[in-house]
């Protein structure tokens, strides 16, 4: 049976090489499709230690001096901050609204990146490294719910945070980077060695978006005085969302010459953000289904006109009494031994050819789970072949003996 | 004047294991206008000779000269040209292509020849259609016609480029006798007020006893 | 012609599967390469108003190495673009005006604030590109130089604003100050990224810094100049802002400004980097050549099982005087009809999916945006569609062509 077998596809070689060569080309383009996929699928995690539900962030808007509906203050006391503390006060006056804080590239899910250079004084040396430069107020500590690796609460981050402490975070990318050993540890920025900060806690690192590498690690700190905050977020209370958003009018988004714009729900933001991945995820879906279904045709028609050539050599066997399993079987036997040999080609490609792309050296995915979408790419081609071979094969088993052979 | 000279033909079929001759030092000249049989049993090589005139086959060794062109110096284009030219060919089984209606089957070696317009080219289907009295059945396709028709467009298709030399393999083979009549009685037509050349392979006596010379073939070998 | 019609439509009753997968696997990778094509053609070909993006070249980004004040990278302050990019030689027109547009609330006579994408321009805008205007005027220089607070707006962000009303000559607050309304224009597709807007209003020359502001420059470079030329004088000026900066220990990182269209459609990326167009263009070659190749593999291994039922045929036709070239040019041509169709098939489902599904631009904007017809269709999508059915005919039907003419025709003629 098996040199028969054997026999059989070298009577068909040509369309078997052809075959070959078109499941090696798709089966390596679904490895690199399937092993995104899987990298993105190993990236994507939703932050931890902090809380993005109930949370509705906007855009801090500032009337200019020269603008016409400026409000000029006849007395000194008020200015810029003391109209956005007043505004700030007025929204979190609002019966739906927890808290309210304010930052500078505080909210993840936009794609800023504030690269600070931090240098961490241990005792006799010093730690350097970018952290992904965030600044907030206490109240935007609380609102996003950021806790620490050692259980402090939001409050009480809070409450470092107003003390001009800094906060430092994890690293996913450098395990060696036990960020916890830092805590209490002074530091500080570029090399302004002379200004030092003290490092009041530490928390889990947050990313800009779910689908991408932790670059450096997360550093808080509070808004100096000076800097203008440009983002606002407001936490409402859980399952008022319709509530806040109908009571909201201009004495809530509106004070002096501050005034709040664009409030929109961070899980907008994330879906914006995300866009990009998304949009990327569903075109190689598209390209996974395309090639798939090429292989599905090609199976399909190759085999439907064997079994078309092979109509009395199915006949003869079965008046020899070869069941139509025995028959089905057979044809499933060729199309799979086609992608049995074919399979180690491909690992050799994957192994050789393909790391000379650097198809995309910032995932850094582990290669277990890389190469383990080496099987589930075998896996998907022969659900194709099977499925490309079942529609002759029982074409081919309802062939009357009879009449086949009469034909002949 | 002779049309077709084989001058020493052999033709030697080579596989790994064995070595057939199939024609064996063949002299054959046909003058122009002769009707020429080929008998001998089956497997002799007279289908090879047919198709070494036709220059559809090249021989191991010899010369074919047609029409006073010495054919083996020709190239696969030129043989080509040559065909479609001076040579129409008469099947055993027809050889209609299945796919296309009798007018277009007919039409089709006027496809290849240049130089020759649409216009043109139905104009002589339509006159050769008329003259083998099958005008009615132009828009048929082959499987919807009898034997005895389908072999009747397939003498139509040979005849309408105007060639010197019709070789005919078995024409009546698969025609009951009636028809295998009617169609000796067309190339025997041909054959006189045309002046067409024909070469036949047969197994009928009686047919063969009709045409103006015998060639019988034996292992390859002419005998008579 | 007529009868290799007939010769395909025996052909598909006879062998029906077979030319099924034929079709339909020409139509599906068609309809694929046809989509890859039409996003990228969206992003290079003219439409209005960047009705000339065959001569653009956009200046942006500085990036300042060194030490101390004002490093980084971002985009140009009024004074430095006009240093880098003003006044060189081909240039035809330019415009400067602000490279990211602005959230701004605008509030009309409507009563109701609404967040519109403004644009800040100076009067060179309305040259470089060429908009639809509908009523009213465009800004001159002397008003730019003014800082007028005088707007052009799209004729739905007039609606919007003030309803039913005749826009022109009045007036709304953007950003809380009062502007005038003096020109609508049509209003303008999110695929043109570098004009785009709702709200357009001169731009003021004061920057936030010597280096760094909110500007990028786009220039009309006259025809038949080089862009190398432009490119070379602009080297030059960023060898004289070196010259400036070397006191203070700073210089320039040029990054291969200014930039032609297809640098902005593949996207030019941050400010500090230099755009890498041809990575973006090497990975399309990849995905048309598996788009071409996986399905010319079955389309040939199809029309070699189509051919092999018709040895016969063949080798009648060699009998009867074809050439061997003739039986190729036959066999290709006529597999060239199918591809058509196929080829047609997934061209007008492209154009139907690519107008109705909006989701394949969403890279353009924050809401999915549809491409109109006319941006679509037009010569060089057919022009394409019918190169790759070409190239996918010859793929595919290459070999079993070469096999068919070389075939013996005796023996062609015997098989069943």
């Amino acid at each position: 049976m098996k040199r028969k077998l054997i026999s059989q596809m070298r009577n068909e070689w040509r369309s078997n090489v052809w075959m070959s060569v078109e499941l090696i080309i798709v089966g390596v383009v679904l490895y690199v499709i399937f092993g995104l996929f899987a990298t993105f699928a190993y990236i994507h995690r939703p932050p931890k230690g902090i809380d993005f539900t109930d949370v509705y962030v906007g855009r801090i808007g500032w009337v200019q001096k020269s603008s016409t509906s400026f409000k000029q203050y006849t007395d000194s006391l008020h200015d810029y901050y003391t109209d956005l503390e007043m505004l700030k006060a007025n929204l979190s006056s609002n019966p739906y609204v927890e808290s309210v804080g304010t930052g500078r590239n505080a909210i993840p899910y936009n794609y800023n990146y504030s690269g600070t250079m931090l240098s961490l004084i241990d005792q006799d040396s010093t730690v350097t490294y970018y952290a992904n430069h965030r600044t907030m107020d206490p109240g935007m500590v609380k609102t996003l719910r950021i806790t620490g690796l050692n259980g402090e609460s939001p409050e009480e981050l809070a409450k470092t945070v107003e003390e001009g402490k800094l906060l430092i975070s994890t690293i996913d990318a450098y395990e060696d980077f036990k960020a916890e050993k830092w805590a209490q540890h002074e530091a500080y920025f570029g090399n302004d060695s002379a200004n030092v900060y003290t490092i009041g806690g530490v928390i889990n690192g947050f990313r800009r978006v779910d689908y991408e590498p932790m670059y450096g690690g997360v550093l808080v700190m509070n808004i100096p005085h000076g800097e203008f905050p440009y983002e606002i977020a407001v936490r409402v209370t859980p399952g008022k969302a319709n509530e806040f958003l109908e009571s909201l009018d201009e004495s809530y988004l509106e004070f002096g010459n501050v005034y709040v714009s664009d409030l929109v729900s961070i899980e907008n933001r994330k879906e914006e953000a995300h866009r990009q991945f998304t949009t990327m995820m569903r075109n190689l879906s598209a390209c996974t289904l395309f090639l798939m279904i090429a292989v599905f045709l090609g199976i399909l028609g190759s085999f439907w006109y064997r079994t078309q050539q092979r109509i009395p050599e199915i006949a003869l066997r079965k008046v020899n009494g070869a069941t139509d399993r025995n028959i089905l079987c057979r044809f499933l036997a060729e199309g799979l031994m086609l992608l049995l040999i074919c399979a180690p080609v491909m690992a050799l490609i994957i192994a050789t050819v393909l790391p000379q792309f650097n198809l995309d050296e910032r995932l850094a995915t582990p290669s277990w789970l890389v190469w383990s979408m080496l099987p589930v790419t075998l896996i998907a081609l022969a659900l194709m072949i099977i499925a490309g071979i079942a529609f002759p094969a029982f074409k081919a088993m309802k062939t009357n003996p009879a009449e086949a052979l009469k034909d002949q | 004047m002779a049309l077709i000279e084989l001058n020493g033909i052999e033709k030697v079929y080579r596989t790994k294991e064995i070595e057939t001759t199939a024609l064996e030092n063949i002299n054959l000249t046909v003058d122009k206008g002769e009707f020429v049989s080929v008998m001998g049993p089956s497997g002799c090589g007279k289908s090879t000779l047919l198709n070494i005139i036709g220059l559809l086959d090249k021989p191991t060794k010899g010369t074919v000269k047609l029409l006073d062109t010495d054919c083996s110096l020709l190239g696969d284009t030129a043989l080509s040209h040559f065909r479609n030219a001076n040579i129409g060919f008469v099947f055993q089984s027809f050889h209609l292509i299945p796919s296309l209606n009798v007018a277009a089957n007919i039409e089709l070696p006027l496809t290849y020849r240049s130089g020759i317009g649409a216009a043109e080219r139905r104009r002589r289907v339509d006159e050769v259609l008329e003259r083998l009295e099958m005008t009615h059945r132009k828009r048929h396709l082959p499987s919807q016609l009898s034997g005895g028709q389908c072999q009747r467009v397939a003498i139509a298709r040979a005849i309408v480029g105007q060639p010197s030399i019709i070789l005919a393999d078995e024409p009546t083979g698969n025609l009951d006798s009636t028809m295998g009549a009617e169609v000796m009685d067309l190339l025997h037509d041909l054959n006189r007020k045309d002046g067409i050349t024909i070469v036949m392979v047969t197994h009928n006596e009686a047919q063969a006893q009709q045409t103006d010379r015998i060639v019988r073939f034996f292992d390859g070998r002419i005998i008579s | 012609m007529k009868n290799k019609i007939l010769q395909i439509i025996y052909d598909l009753r006879t062998q029906p599967v077979i030319g099924w997968v034929t079709i339909i696997g020409t139509a599906l990778s068609i309809f694929l390469i046809m989509i890859v094509v039409m996003m990228q053609q969206i992003s290079i070909l003219s439409y209005a108003p960047e009705t000339k993006r065959d001569r653009m070249l956009y200046g942006l980004h500085i990036h300042i190495e060194g030490d101390g004040n004002e490093t980084g990278s971002s985009a140009l302050s009024y004074n430095l673009a006009k240093q880098l990019y003003g006044d060189l030689d081909g240039i035809e027109d330019i415009s400067y005006n602000s490279e990211w547009l602005t959230p701004t609330d605008a509030k009309g006579t409507t009563g109701k604030p609404y967040t519109v994408d403004l644009h800040k321009t100076d009067d060179g805008f309305w040259r470089v590109y060429e908009f639809n205007l509908l009523e009213g005027r465009y800004y001159d220089a002397a008003e730019v130089a003014a800082g007028r607070k005088l707007a052009v707006i799209t004729e739905k962000t007039a609606r919007k604003l003030f309803g039913d009303e005749n826009a022109i000559g009045q007036h709304f607050m953007l950003d809380h100050n009062d502007f005038e309304v003096i020109g609508i224009v049509a209003d303008v597709s999110k695929f043109a990224t570098m004009a785009y807007g709702e709200v357009f209003a001169p731009i003021t020359s004061e920057s936030w810094s010597e280096i760094f502001g909110d500007i990028g420059v786009a220039m009309l470079v006259k025809p038949g100049v080089d862009f190398e030329h432009i490119r070379n004088q602009v080297k030059g000026r960023y060898a004289v802002v070196d010259g400036e900066l070397a006191a203070d220990g700073r210089q320039t990182v040029y990054h291969e400004a200014p930039y032609d269209q297809e640098t902005i459609a593949s996207g030019v990326g941050g400010s500090n980097i230099t755009p890498d167009p041809d990575s973006g263009r090497y990975t399309r070659y990849v995905i048309y050549a598996i788009l071409l190749i996986v399905p010319a593999i079955n389309l040939s291994s199809m029309l070699h099982s189509r051919l092999r039922r018709r040895v016969n045929e063949i080798g009648i036709r060699r009998a009867f005087g074809c050439t061997r070239k003739r039986i190729i040019k036959d066999i290709l041509s006529e597999s060239f009809i199918i591809t058509l169709i196929g080829g047609v098939i997934g061209l007008v489902s492209a154009v139907i999916f690519a107008s109705y599904y909006g989701g394949l631009f969403s890279d353009f904007g924050t809401a999915s945006v549809r491409p109109s017809l006319s941006m679509l269709i037009r010569f060089q999508t057919f022009a394409f569609a019918l190169g790759a059915c070409f190239i996918l005919n010859i793929i595919s039907a290459a070999v079993p062509a070469w096999q068919a003419s070389r075939l013996n025709p005796v023996e062609a003629i015997n098989t069943k």
